[in-house]
């Protein structure tokens, strides 16, 4: 009975002692996925990607070398290197405000110049050559194999018939890209920014992975439109003469303007923000709105 | 606490703060005390290589007349290759200062870019990085760092001639100065003359307002530092009276207005309008340093006539400066203007032939590549005038430790860093 009694009360002290602990609950929820906004966005654009970006954006078409040097001189004559942008910035916008757009196409010397005894024989071939060095340099493995398969894809395209395009030799073509700076020196600035504008879209716009690069290459790399006929691949910015324009639809000119200019979506509480900002401040044209996007700290980034 | 302990940690703590120093926003312990000479110094690199042969020596003739007393005629073989300019009146420049005959560059390292870089340092230098800031910290680090009240970068200027790497000589990597005490520099050949077309689109007052404060708001999201690192920046309320006048530069250039602004016609070059933009800098803004330089003679690599043609069109030049700074309220009779070459040329020319038969001269750190004159000019009572040193004296390093004296903060320039002396026998 004795033992009984003390077998009882342990029992007794063991359920007090497990009831009286502090429960742990666990709350299981589904997966939470946070997506960024943009990729984060590190590295500056050097003077010449700052401008021919700026160009791009606001004109739709690329910039041509003359003006690309004229703007240079510009960022260069000035010490306060944040005013120079800014001036740039006003004189791209003057230019768009009275629809002067300079529609100057690449300063390609003639074909001939390129039938060399290196093998090359068309401008589209060093532009191959510089696409595959930029893709191997900025996009890693990931942006190889979508470039070849896109090459593959393009192979019967007879501008773009070039002799290795499935077994592509980097180093080699880091020599012929030596060799073709050294020959060209403008012409290889003027490819070479238009791939920083092409790479910085992509970058931007392939934050979850490369997924689609194959279809958006095929897309952006048209080069026949978008290099030797820059006309064709004019998508220029929506510019409203007043926001009345755009009253009804706020939400997808800001959208827009964001991504035109940032390579991003706004998040709700800029859209929301920026709209209700518009519609208080008068004062604020659209020029105005994009000076101030342009002149920003997150343009001068990619 | 008795009386007598309250009195004496009242006189403890008194004491103490009496007794410690005030930090000043420049970072140094307690304001200058040097008191200035005068409010504003302008120096004026009458560079290029120029021998001392063809300027004071007047081997040619007096090939700087506005500058230095005399008429002796230009040599006649050369003559027909001289431009057409406004005959100088009235006294030279020299009248209003001191004329050291003989100053020295005293180094071999006889490279236009590299004599710039040790006047404005005051240091020799021993190696150079192109495109790249300076190791040693420039005169305006030290002047808008020591001076004894806040100077924002309207106060100091660099007008340079050239691009390249010249644009880089307004501010160093040096761990305590760099580009937070930078100049403003203005480059106008690659700001002139470029067919802006339609002009930059302006915001009036209160729709610049209003993108001020969205972009706080865009900034903000983004926040971002240190973005322009690598520049000299400016107040906005600086940047946008920078702006205002570089765009009235651009335009007014453009317009035709200002292309030839001194009635010169054949005889405008570069030097010209470099010297031209510093003066509008000087209206607009009346610094209290600015540096200018002239690189046109340095055609004497290969053509020797011309070398002389324009020397004669830097010293047309230096008197428009002077004119300019005796015209602008603020400036008149409170400027010292120091103006030298960077370096000479060599004694023995090389072989290129000019069309009057004269050989070209390179300058490649022989002992002449190194004399060079260096006039000092200022108001009566300060600068000593009329004043000739005619014996070897003075550096091109002494320029830094000068220019601190007449602005009053020499006591705080690192003395470690700097060999030069400051030109006392200039001043009254």
């Amino acid at each position: 009975m004795r033992l009984i009694h003390s077998f009882l009360w342990m029992l007794l002290a063991s359920c007090m002692l497990l009831l009286g602990c502090n429960r742990t609950l666990v709350y299981e929820i589904g997966p939470l996925y946070v997506y960024e906004n943009t990729s984060p966005k590190r590295h500056l654009k050097s003077p010449k990607a700052f401008i021919s970006i700026a160009y791009s954006d606001l004109k739709g078409v690329s910039i041509s070398n003359r003006e690309l040097d004229k703007l240079s001189s510009i960022y260069e004559g000035i010490g306060d290197k944040k005013l120079g942008e800014s001036l740039i910035i006003q004189l791209l916008l003057g230019e768009v405000q009275d629809s002067k757009f300079d529609l100057g196409l690449w300063s390609f010397p003639p074909q001939d110049v390129f039938i060399s005894d290196e093998g090359y024989g068309h401008p589209l071939e060093m532009l191959y050559v510089i696409a595959s060095v930029f893709v191997v340099d900025n996009l890693g493995n990931e942006g190889i194999t979508a470039f070849k398969a896109w090459c593959e894809q393009e192979a019967s395209h007879a501008l773009l018939a070039h002799p290795t395009p499935q077994s592509l030799d980097i180093q080699q073509e880091r020599v012929a890209l030596g060799e073709w700076r050294e020959r060209y020196p403008d012409e290889y600035e003027a490819v070479q920014v238009y791939f920083s504008n092409v790479l910085e879209r992509w970058k931007t716009m392939s934050s979850t992975g490369f997924v689609g690069l194959k279809e958006r290459m095929a897309v952006e790399m048209d080069w026949r439109s978008s290099i030797l006929q820059p006309q064709g691949s004019a998508n220029p910015l929506i510019l409203p003469e007043s926001f009345e324009e755009v009253e009804g639809d706020f939400g997808s000119f800001i959208g827009t303007v964001y991504q035109t200019f940032y390579h991003r979506k706004p998040t709700e509480f800029e859209e929301w923000y920026v709209e209700k900002y518009i519609r208080e401040t008068p004062d604020l044209s659209p020029l105005g709105l994009y000076y101030s996007m342009m002149t920003s700290d997150e343009y001068r980034y990619y | 606490m008795n009386r007598r302990t309250f009195i004496r940690t009242l006189g403890l703590a008194a004491g103490s703060l009496l007794a410690s120093p005030t930090l000043l926003p420049a970072g140094s312990l307690f304001a200058p005390t040097g008191s200035r000479r005068v409010n504003h110094v302008v120096l004026c690199l009458f560079a290029g290589g120029i021998r001392n042969l063809e300027s004071v020596h007047k081997k040619d003739g007096n090939l700087m007349p506005y500058s230095l007393y005399g008429d002796e005629g230009i040599s006649r073989d050369i003559l027909p290759g001289m431009d057409m300019l406004p005959k100088a009146l009235g006294k030279p420049l020299q009248a209003s200062g001191t004329l050291f005959r003989e100053f020295r560059f005293k180094s071999h390292r006889t490279i236009h870019y590299s004599a710039h870089t040790d006047i404005i340092t005051g240091v020799y230098s021993k190696e150079m990085k192109l495109m790249k800031p300076l190791d040693y910290p420039t005169i305006f680090e030290y002047y808008r760092k020591h001076s004894p009240s806040y100077k924002s970068g309207l106060y100091a200027w660099w007008i340079s001639d050239q691009a390249g790497p010249f644009p880089y000589l307004n501010y160093s990597s040096h761990p305590s100065y760099g580009p937070l005490y930078g100049a403003n520099v203005l480059q106008p050949s690659s700001l002139l003359g470029l067919n802006i077309g339609s002009g930059p689109r302006n915001f009036h007052k209160e729709e610049m307002l209003a993108i001020d404060k969205l972009q706080q708001f865009l900034n903000h999201q983004f926040q971002s530092k240190s973005l322009h690192g690598g520049s000299v920046e400016n107040t906005a309320e600086d940047t946008a009276r920078i702006k205002d006048f570089v765009i009235q530069l651009i335009s007014k250039h453009e317009s035709g207005e200002w292309k030839d602004p001194w009635e010169l016609g054949a005889a405008m070059n570069e030097d010209i309008m470099n010297v031209f933009v510093a003066s509008q800098v000087i209206r607009a803004f009346q610094p209290e340093l600015l540096v200018v330089n002239m690189q046109d003679s340095d055609i004497g690599h290969a053509i020797f006539t011309q070398y002389c043609n324009n020397i004669r069109k830097a010293d047309f030049a230096l008197a428009k400066l002077w004119e300019t700074i005796q015209s602008t309220p603020g400036m008149a009779d409170d400027t010292i203007l120091i103006a030298m070459p960077e370096f000479g040329r060599n004694l023995k020319p090389n072989t290129l032939v000019d069309q009057y038969g004269r050989a070209a001269i390179d300058h490649t750190g022989d002992p002449t590549s190194q004399e060079i004159f260096c006039l000092v000019l200022g108001p009566e009572g300060v600068v000593n005038q009329q004043q000739v040193f005619k014996e070897e004296r003075g550096e091109t390093i002494d320029i830094v430790p000068t220019i601190a004296d007449i602005l009053g903060f020499g006591e705080y320039l690192p003395k470690d860093l700097l060999g030069g002396r400051v030109l006392e026998e200039v001043f009254v």
